[in-house]
């Protein structure tokens, strides 16, 4: 038993290679064979059944009772079976034929196989499928029953729009796939299944576009996730940083969604997706900085509206990143570039506090991503408890107390909704922490100091690539015919990407050779 | 050596470059200096009055319990500006913050002495912006303006600059802003003698001091009044109520003004002057200057005191014929003044040296006397736009 289980761990496609086992021809031994490597695994049923009238032939049918469907066991496996098969002579049957007509002419199950390697019907076990193990006979028939329990297809908690589909993705793999095929009803839309996770054996979707897709970035990423070594994959974000080409860039390089309508338009725009089973967040890539700033609702909403919201969150994006450190740096070091009115009115709030400006700012950020991380992490029916003491409560009570000027708080609110209005939590959560480098610099030397950051944060961006694209592409190397959906969206009649037939190519821009970002 | 090793080595680089530069003052430890006076006693020290704002006080939004002053004055002596100013901190705790500093006053006395120095230590100061504006206090002291509390706004600096604006804007009987820069530029200037407008008090008297001032409803004010006529850097005379107008009308910068002219005894009739169009040039001729200034004003009528029908071309005829005379007379009173001052502030010397540069080069040397005897031609024009909603007057008979 030691010895298979650690054969077990190994990755299938090692022990195919390596040791091939067979199933042996004799039922008790393989039943036996079977539970002794589900030991202790109390979610294993195995049924016997008798066939025939006088000669009587066992088998058995195993299935894994939380991952299968039961219902589908039941109606489509055992009930055909026990009436076709369990008052029928079997004196003159030959086994092959019996084996040809267990799997064409009897279980009302979608798809059939038979497999006679021992290893390859223990993962299809674990995947929900039947096995069905047959006396005298080498050869198993693996029945498509997967099922299971899970959540049903509810609306998108993470990235809400006003118009447009409500549906999202769940943890249901097939589920997922679904909800992507239904948006792009074509012949073109492959998704690629694959398994990564030692132990845990994760089933995981390629997804793309043949003919739009880079086949060069295609053969990239099916490479690297051939690559991965890992024991378990929880989330998509474990696939995420171990293919991503720069795994220590405080920018994300992959883009991750819950909506299914945003992986379908970015599959018909040469990208491609993973999904992962388990988890509801699929991945999209090769992404760019200013995909971070596209909404669903920019397409959805008249072209004008459209490109406004995108105009603002570009703004908002700058507002959440600079606002604090820009104040910090003009009323510790450059004072005379405020206005005079309100140079007296910050004056007058400062007086009598006692930090200064720099650590009240840090207190002030740190406080507000401590409510947040507590909002995320409270139950639910205690939420809005820890909003008011929050917002509330200790906003005011912190002002009268004289702790910290009331323009601080102002600056910190401003900073924390502009940041609210990035649509990806993955690029705004790097924006917080960005934030406080910022305000270090700020303190340390004013605007001069920033200037400094900014430019190492350009130079940054500048290098980094995303599967090969340039990071800030189409902002720099700058193309001008993608800039009529960058930080504008233009009406579909002259957005260029809609009109192209989707075999064709999309038209490349220069992109770095891959090998220079080899994690 | 990874990326990240490059990155914490850049950074400590940038770090130990930037040990100088670290300047960090937080708000609670500076005083903002508001307003800069400039006096001079009587034994020619430099006597400096800081206007120093107290937040707490003038700020909106604050629950002040009015127990203190929103501005407060730091006075002290030097025997330069420098010194004085230095001489100044010893009083206060925070350290001075000037780069808000909305005004400089140069008291009466000081500016007879002559302003060379104090415009050269307050442009060389690089805390303090060169676009500074200028006034001079009129019959006071410079202490004496930024010693007033100003209902409304309390900080009387910061008041004094707008109400030149407004002055100028309204009425033309002050110069623009004139900022330390530009007399930096022009204080040696021989074509043209610097001019600044004047400030005074108004309603002052003992009662009117301090916290008084603002509980009164006729409080005393600072006001704009005259315009102070230079000679190099020596104050020399002042061109009062109509004659600054008519400097501001020759100089071009004058955006609209009243010109009232009688239409009987005891009756007038006003305009409005919203624009003008002006034409001057000086020749030299048989070693005298000839200055010839020719305008055309162009006006709305805005009220008439007497019974006319204003649809009658002839009448508005009459009345710009008037208006010329008024306007031309007003010109020619101040550049007579200004001539008794020798202070050529309108640039007449610079018309001359743009028009005829030979003969400037000749007589730039004795210019102010040449200035002083010239011969002045000035023919207004009056051209009214507008009489308004009505023609007739309301008592027309």
């Amino acid at each position: 038993v030691v010895r298979m289980k650690s054969l077990f761990f190994k990755k299938s496609r090692q022990v195919n290679h390596n040791a091939v086992q067979n199933i042996s021809n004799d039922l008790s031994e393989n039943v036996q064979r079977v539970k002794d490597e589900f030991q202790y695994c109390s979610d294993l049923t195995i049924r016997e059944v008798e066939l025939g009238k006088s000669v009587k032939k066992k088998v058995a049918l195993i299935s894994m009772s939380g991952i299968s469907d039961q219902d589908k066991i039941n109606t489509g496996i055992i009930n055909p079976f026990l009436e076709k098969w369990g008052s029928r002579e079997l004196e003159h049957l030959e086994d092959s034929t019996l084996l040809q007509d267990l799997k064409k002419n009897t279980f009302d199950i979608q798809q059939i196989q038979s497999q006679k390697e021992w290893n390859e019907v223990m993962l299809a076990l674990l995947n929900g499928d039947a096995a069905l193990f047959i006396d005298g006979l080498s050869e198993v028939l693996l029945l498509d029953t997967k099922g299971g329990q899970y959540r049903s297809i509810a609306e998108s908690t993470t990235q809400t729009i006003i118009r447009g589909p409500k549906d999202s993705f769940t943890e249901s793999l097939a589920s997922n796939m679904s909800l992507i095929r239904n948006r792009i009803r074509n012949s073109l839309l492959k998704m690629e299944m694959k398994k990564v996770g030692d132990v845990s054996h994760t089933n995981i979707a390629i997804v793309y576009m043949e003919g739009i897709v880079d086949e060069e970035i295609l053969e990239t990423v099916k490479q690297r996730i051939d690559n991965i070594k890992i024991n378990n994959i929880a989330e998509s974000m474990y696939i995420e940083s171990l293919i991503e080409s720069h795994p220590y860039s405080p920018f994300p390089t992959v883009l991750d969604t819950e909506r299914p309508d945003v992986v379908a338009v970015n599959l018909l725009e040469g990208r491609l997706g993973i999904i992962v089973d388990g988890t509801p967040s699929v991945l999209i890539l090769p992404i760019t900085l200013p995909l971070f700033f596209q909404s669903p609702d920019d397409y959805y909403q008249r072209y004008l509206v459209g490109s406004f919201l995108r105009i603002l969150r570009f703004m908002s994006f700058f507002l959440a990143l600079l606002v604090p450190a820009f104040f910090l740096a003009l009323i510790t070091h450059h004072q005379a570039m405020i206005p005079t009115p309100l140079i007296i009115s910050i004056a007058a709030q400062r007086e009598g506090v006692p930090f200064p400006a720099v650590v009240e700012l840090l207190l002030m950020e740190m406080a507000f991503e401590i409510f947040r991380e507590a909002s995320v992490r409270t139950p639910r029916i205690i939420g809005p408890t820890v909003s008011i003491v929050g917002a509330l409560v200790l906003g005011q009570a912190v002002v009268q107390a004289g702790f910290v000027s009331t323009s601080m708080i102002i600056i910190v609110s401003i900073t924390a909704v502009s940041s609210f209005t990035l649509p990806y939590y993955s690029f705004s959560a790097s924006i917080r922490l960005l934030r406080f480098l910022f305000i270090i610099s700020a303190a340390v030397a004013g605007l001069y100091g920033m200037a400094l950051l900014l430019l190492f944060l350009l130079i940054h961006m500048n290098s980094i690539s995303s599967f090969g694209v340039p990071y800030l592409t189409p902002i720099s190397p700058f193309n001008k015919k993608e800039q009529e959906d960058t930080f504008i969206r233009l009406p579909w009649n002259l957005l260029r990407n809609s009109m192209n037939p989707p075999t064709s190519q999309p038209e490349k821009t220069t992109y770095q050779p891959m090998n220079g970002d080899e994690t | 050596m990874t990326a990240v090793q490059k990155m914490a080595l850049s950074l400590c680089m940038m770090l130990t470059a930037l040990t100088g530069c670290g300047n960090y003052m937080d708000l609670n430890e500076l005083s903002i200096v508001m307003g800069i006076g400039v006096d001079r006693t009587k034994d020619l020290k430099y006597r400096v009055s800081l206007q120093i704002i107290n937040p707490g006080e003038v700020a909106t939004g604050q629950s002040s319990g009015g127990k203190s002053v929103p501005i407060l004055l730091d006075v002290s002596e030097g025997r330069s500006l420098s010194e004085a100013i230095r001489n100044a901190s010893k009083k206060i705790t925070k350290m001075m913050e000037y780069s808000h500093v909305a005004v400089a006053v140069i008291g009466e006395e000081a500016a007879k002495e002559g302003i060379n120095e104090i415009i050269d230590t307050l442009l060389r100061e690089p805390r303090m912006t060169s676009n500074l504006p200028v006034l001079i206090a009129k019959d006071t002291t410079a202490e004496q303006v930024l010693k007033l509390l100003s209902p409304i706004t309390y900080v009387s600096s910061m008041d004094i600059v707008q109400k030149n604006k407004n002055t100028q804007k309204l009425t033309g009987e002050a110069v623009g802003t004139t900022t330390i820069l530009s007399i930096g530029e022009n204080i040696t200037h021989i074509g043209q003698n610097i001019a600044i407008s004047g400030v005074a008090l108004a309603n002052y008297s003992k009662d009117n001091e301090g916290k008084a001032n603002l509980e009164k409803t006729d409080p005393a004010e600072t006001h704009l009044d005259a315009i102070a006529l230079f000679n190099k850097d020596k104050l020399v005379g002042w061109l009062e109520g109509k004659q600054a107008r008519g400097l501001v009308m020759v100089r071009e910068e004058l955006k609209e003004t009243n010109i009232t002219i009688p239409c009987k005894e005891n009756n007038y009739t006003s305009l409005r002057i919203i624009g003008q169009n002006i034409n001057s040039d000086v020749i030299m001729k048989n070693n005298q200057a000839h200055i010839n200034i020719r305008g055309t004003m162009f006006a709305f009528l805005d009220e008439t005191g007497c019974s006319m029908d204003l649809a009658d071309m002839k009448v508005i005829d009459q009345i710009e014929n008037d208006a010329g005379k008024a306007i031309e007379q007003m010109v020619r009173d101040s550049i007579t003044t200004a001539q008794s001052y020798k202070s050529d502030a309108f640039g007449f010397g610079n018309m001359l040296a743009v028009r005829d540069k030979k003969s400037w080069r000749k007589v730039e040397k004795q210019w102010p006397e040449l200035f002083q005897n010239a011969e002045i031609k000035v023919d207004y024009s009056v051209n009214i736009r507008r009489n308004g909603m009505i023609n007739k007057p309301v008592f027309y008979k």
